[in-house]
């Protein structure tokens, strides 16, 4: 197969990104010729994706760090910004994201917002897995590394509802945040906190203060 | 029998015996009481006056023993109004004077006044007229202090009685209107009779007959209208003849004697007076060529003889002599001689003027003598009543100055303490403003205190907050640090160590080497995130520490100084209560701001030592120092001593030219 793979990896990590490649190079089929561009922060990148897009030469897989070096002056401030940005101008291209983050509550944003066509937690991820994921994608199907898979599996299992404010609510408490301060992060009155919470605390069965709850949530999959 | 006897006198002793007990003691005042009553019936009830003076003494002894003062006294007074009514010159005196002393000693001013009382009649009676009339004049006084006016204006009547006698027309006058007019305003008629009675005398003495005749008339009058005392109407009508008498009316003064003379009676009740009566008319008859009159002098006479009425049988025998003057020269000289004689020796110096006189007329022989007799006698008899008069004056004017200067002392008394309890009154007033006011400036100061306190603790609690701000900032960059950063790498190095793991190149030796040394570089990341990690820990120890250096870092361009902070790094700040914390902060300050203002040094440092339990503090500085010895502290010092004793604490100062030294002790555990 004579095949050009256009390729771009985004990590602020030199050492990954060497990995990444050394990964790909030493696990290619030997037929097909893989163009490997890299970037190491959001601006970088953007201006990479916008330059192929304006060259119409779109790339075909893009590997992308949830953790890196903020633009201010693009507004983009993660790779979570980043990954919509792609989904906005470079619509062709297939992103996997690897990220180090495992909460649930992340995961789960990530999902839903971008919903990329490969996850990975960095923890669960072998030179092999990291191929699969590549070769998986690259044949336009999905990759979710193990992690993943146990939280979408939890996600099904239950059968509540919590949207995605209710979660907001959880992860910022189970940072520490106090229900009073809660509004600094999250766009509605205090009483309306306090009333998702109590409902969440319904409905989780959860019958004690706010540390249980996210307890429970926990369990539940939902962080 | 016998026994029975011997029983009651054992029954008798312990009577006796009881005596200490208040009962037995009333029951035997009780006992001497009965017995001055009886003594004093007796007294009452004979004429002999032998044996009512030895009643009276009797009584008087008997009373000497009673124990309470007030029946004691009681007891003396009716005794010596016994004595008095007796005439008893012995005892009366006496007792009077013990009674007088008793009653001053036990402030009794109503017996007081009875003393005097009798004293005043007594001595009246017996012509000492000084005595009696001083007398009269302080139970007068006593009796108007007590409000008893009745009995002040009866007492004036007694001594413008005596001045009468003694020929003090002016001053009598004046007394006895006074009394008048009380009598007047107390609408008491009673003693009226009295003061006309002694003003028509008066004026018969002044030789204003219209006048006298005016007030007799009125006596009369009063007597009539109000108590018709037949006794004193017969002597008004006596006085009213010897006016009519002296102005030669001698018709009427015979009208009126044989009108008082009219009294069937009066001989029985008051044969002095109707010798006097008698006497009186006939020598009038006498003057109008009546010869009918002998027998009347004769029967005065032998009245007056008979009752020892001296100076009635002076009068007698002067009108006796009168009468044989024409007829009998022999006997006229005898009886005027007899008069003169008589007058003498009872020490009546106006009769024997009056004898005197009538012998100069009477014979020739006796002329010159008399008369110089007479004059001599004159002059020492005006001479004696002017002193008298003069003394009685005295005696009013001394008693008069005492009340001026009594009212006039009291006046000043008023003034004084009028003045003494204003000045009183605003000194005061004036110390409770003080007191308010310090009370309010200490609260106004104390709640500065408490504001001050109140901002260092917020300072406190303030710089805390920041502190865990840090914290928690520092918390989740380190966080961030060990996910983003190393983590990252770590999964960079694994992956690609993985990926070499299999291979055995020559190649991908010389790649693991390589990733192997960014193992060791992670290392000391790790190392470094670690340390910064306890330096974190560090400096929340420090807390306090850093808000002194804040402190410093705030003052020292103020003061233009350097400064070194060292602080213990076993001092657990957190442990120490915010108590002494607010207060080592305010004592530092203090400190400071003395520093910049007075020492003028340079290089400022501090350091807290951590003692057995107790905390260290230095504040050290290379200025021109202070006068330890200064009596009194500066506020700022004051400050510093007083917020340090709060703490129980200790301070050591040294201080001279090249610098100061403050050391302070603070126990922690006590506070």
């Amino acid at each position: 197969m004579d095949r050009t793979v256009k390729i771009l990896m985004i990590d602020d990590h030199p050492i990954t990104l060497e990995g990444y490649k050394n990964i790909l190079i030493s696990l290619q089929d030997s037929n097909s010729n893989l163009v490997i561009e890299t970037a190491s922060n959001c601006e970088d990148a953007f201006w990479k994706i916008q330059k192929s897009t304006e060259e119409n030469n779109q790339y075909d897989v893009i590997f992308l760090d949830i953790s890196l070096p903020p633009s201010e002056s693009l507004k983009i401030f993660s790779g979570e910004d980043l990954g919509l940005k792609i989904r906005e101008i470079s619509s062709s291209s297939k992103i996997i994201i690897l990220t180090m983050y495992n909460e649930n509550f992340r995961i789960y944003n990530i999902l839903k917002n971008i919903s990329p066509e490969g996850l990975l937690i960095k923890s669960d991820v072998s030179p092999k897995e990291f191929f699969r994921a590549f070769s998986e994608v690259l044949n336009n199907k999905l990759y979710y590394s193990h992690t993943v898979k146990v939280l979408m599996r939890k996600q099904f299992a239950n059968d509540i509802v919590l949207d995605e404010l209710d979660r907001n609510i959880l992860y910022q408490l189970s940072k520490g945040v106090m229900t009073k301060d809660l509004t600094h992060f999250i766009p509605l009155s205090l009483a309306a906190i306090e009333k998702r919470k109590r409902h969440m605390k319904e409905i989780l069965e959860v019958n004690g203060g706010d540390l249980l709850l996210v307890e429970r949530a926990k369990e539940l999959g939902f962080l | 029998m016998k026994t029975f006897y011997f029983l009651c006198l054992i029954w008798i002793s312990l009577f006796l015996g009881c005596k200490k007990d208040p009962i037995g003691k009333n029951i035997a005042n009780n006992l001497e009481n009965n017995q001055i009553q009886e003594l004093l019936f007796l007294s009452k009830s004979t004429d002999c006056t032998e044996d009512i003076s030895n009643y009276l003494s009797q009584a008087y002894v008997a009373a000497q023993t009673i124990e309470n003062d007030s029946t004691r006294i009681k007891s003396y007074l009716n005794i010596s109004l016994q004595a008095y009514k007796n005439n008893d010159t012995i005892l009366f005196p006496r007792i009077n004077e013990e009674a007088r002393k008793l009653a001053l000693l036990t402030s009794d001013s109503v017996s007081l006044a009875e003393t005097y009382w009798d004293l005043g009649g007594y001595s009246k009676r017996n012509s000492d007229y000084v005595v009696g009339f001083d007398a009269y004049l302080n139970a007068s006084k006593i009796y108007k202090q007590l409000g008893d006016d009745l009995k002040s204006a009866r007492m004036k009547i007694n001594m413008a009685v005596i001045q009468t006698a003694v020929k003090d027309y002016l001053g009598s006058e004046q007394n006895t209107f006074e009394a008048l007019s009380i009598l007047k305003s107390l609408n008491n008629n009673r003693y009226a009779y009295n003061c006309y009675n002694n003003l028509g005398i008066i004026y018969n003495g002044l030789g204003d007959y219209q006048k006298a005749i005016a007030f007799h008339n009125k006596a009369l009058g009063s007597q009539f209208q109000f108590s018709s005392n037949p006794y004193l109407i017969a002597i008004t009508l006596n006085n009213l003849g010897v006016v009519y008498e002296n102005k030669k009316d001698f018709p009427q003064a015979i009208e009126y004697y044989s009108k008082a003379l009219e009294d069937t009676v009066l001989s029985e009740n008051h044969p002095l007076l109707y010798a006097k009566l008698i006497d009186n008319r006939a020598y009038a008859y006498m003057k109008t060529e009546n010869l009918e009159s002998t027998k009347s002098f004769y029967k005065a006479l032998k009245i007056r003889e008979n009752l020892g009425d001296h100076q009635g049988i002076i009068v007698n025998k002067r009108h006796l002599a009168e009468y044989f003057l024409k007829e009998d020269s022999i006997s006229a000289k005898k009886y005027a001689l007899d008069a003169k004689e008589l007058a003498v020796s009872t020490n009546n110096t106006d009769e024997l003027l009056k004898s005197l006189i009538f012998l100069a007329t009477l014979d020739e022989d006796l002329k010159s003598a008399s008369l110089q007799h007479y004059v001599q006698l004159s002059d020492s008899l005006s001479e004696s009543e002017r002193k008298t008069r003069n003394k009685f004056a005295r005696i009013r004017f001394e008693t008069d100055e005492f009340i001026a200067e009594n009212e006039a002392l009291t006046k000043k008394n008023f003034w004084i303490i009028t003045g003494a309890s204003s000045i009183l009154i605003l000194l005061g007033l004036l110390y409770i403003i003080r007191i308010e006011r310090n009370r309010n400036r200490q609260l106004i100061l104390k709640q500065k205190q408490q504001l001050a306190n109140e901002e260092i603790y917020n300072l406190l609690i303030d710089s805390q907050s920041k502190l865990d701000e840090g914290k928690e900032k520092e918390k989740k960059r380190i966080s961030k640090e060990l996910h983003d950063g190393i983590l990252s790498k770590f999964f960079g190095v694994r992956l690609n160590l993985e990926l070499l793991n299999n291979s055995i190149s020559k190649d991908s030796i010389v790649q693991r080497e390589k990733y192997i040394l960014e193992l060791k570089q992670l290392e000391k990341e790790i190392r470094t995130v670690s340390h910064q990690l306890n330096d974190d820990m560090f400096s929340t120890e420090n807390s306090f520490k850093t808000i002194i250096k804040e402190l410093l870092n705030s003052q020292k361009d103020l003061g233009s100084f350097k400064y070194k902070l060292k602080a213990d790094d076993n001092i657990v700040w957190d442990e120490i209560s915010s108590k002494i914390k607010i207060n080592v902060y305010r004592i530092i300050q203090e400190g400071l701001h003395n520093i910049i203002k007075y020492s003028e040094a340079k290089f400022v440092e501090i350091n807290f030592t951590n003692g057995n339990k107790t905390l260290k503090i230095e504040i050290k500085d290379d200025g021109i120092g202070f006068n330890t010895n200064a009596t009194t502290d500066g506020i700022g010092l004051t400050n510093m001593k007083s917020r340090i004793k709060e703490l129980n604490g200790k301070l050591d100062i040294n201080s001279n030219n090249l610098g100061s030294n403050l050391i302070m002790y603070i126990p922690l555990y006590n506070n």
